[in-house]
């Protein structure tokens, strides 16, 4: 590195080689399917008893974020790159679940389920958008304000079925953006 | 004020070493394999470069098996982070001051 022209591409290419780390260790169509999967399953469970969703909700999302953990072990393995997701998910599952109950159970008290909704989805979305920064992903902080979004509209037009509805407008977003990302995810 | 080259790390400061560093501060930890092929080294190459990191304190290297499959991970040591984080800013620095 003799020249300032040198410097100035030697901190180009460190910015590349970076990049490239970084596809290396991006994979965001599994968790995006996954927790879309579970989120439509529970529209189904709150078809037959509304009553059953959160019960449901505790055990998939445990479910789901073992499943994540083992996939990013299981990729960092074949692609040759480990990233912290295992942590970084703890940290997420720690900070949001009972985020979720706290937030959803004052709303509720405050302004009744359609509020709760709307703070469920909020914590949600939040949640979505602390994966897109770790993950450098516009695609997964735009599903995080679209789960956000599609939560508080549902419940400020406090339709029936709200529940079913809710989880599954949410599902199917996660998971037609999760097959999008898969699509789109480079081969390392 | 001193000039941004006397805060140049030698060890660090070599290109293929700088790039090393680069992947492995965006990862937990990488393999050789993937080393070698993003940053478009030798084997011997990134062997030499990798042992001078590691004498720096700079990297971890662990050699396992994975199956009967012999593996080598190696991991940016708190040193090599900083390291690395130091040159980045002396490189800036040095582009800012003829900027």
């Amino acid at each position: 590195m003799n020249s300032i022209d040198d410097v100035s591409t030697t901190l180009a290419e460190i910015e590349q080689i970076r990049e490239r780390a970084r596809t290396g260790l991006r994979s965001i169509w599994y968790p995006l399917v996954l927790f879309g999967a579970a989120s439509l399953g529970a529209a189904g469970v709150a078809g037959l008893d509304a009553r059953w969703v959160s019960a449901y909700w505790l055990a998939a999302w445990v479910a789901c974020f073992v499943a994540v953990g083992r996939y990013y072990a299981a990729r960092g393995r074949r692609v040759g790159i480990h990233g912290d997701p295992g942590r970084r998910y703890l940290r997420l599952w720690l900070w949001s679940l009972p985020a979720l109950f706290v937030v959803g159970s004052v709303a509720a008290t405050l302004g009744g389920t359609p509020a709760a909704f709307a703070a469920v989805a909020g914590v949600v979305g939040a949640s979505y958008l602390m994966i897109a920064r770790w993950e450098h992903s516009a695609l997964m902080a735009g599903l995080g304000l679209v789960v956000a979004a599609t939560g508080a509209v549902l419940a400020a037009t406090d339709p029936a079925h709200l529940v079913a509805l809710d989880n599954l407008c949410i599902g199917a977003v996660l998971v037609v953006g999760g097959l999008y990302a898969l699509s789109r995810e480079a081969t390392p | 004020m001193s000039h941004p080259t006397t805060e140049l790390d030698d060890v660090v400061h070599q290109r293929a070493r700088l790039g090393i560093l680069a992947v492995l501060v965006e990862a937990d930890r990488a393999d050789f394999n993937f080393l070698r092929t993003t940053l478009s080294l030798t084997d011997g190459n990134l062997s030499r470069h990798l042992q001078v990191l590691e004498e720096a304190g700079c990297v971890e290297i662990r050699k396992v098996f994975e199956g009967k499959r012999p593996r080598t991970w190696l991991k940016a040591t708190k040193r090599g982070r900083d390291a690395f984080a130091r040159e980045l800013e002396a490189l800036r620095a040095l582009v800012d001051a003829h900027s």
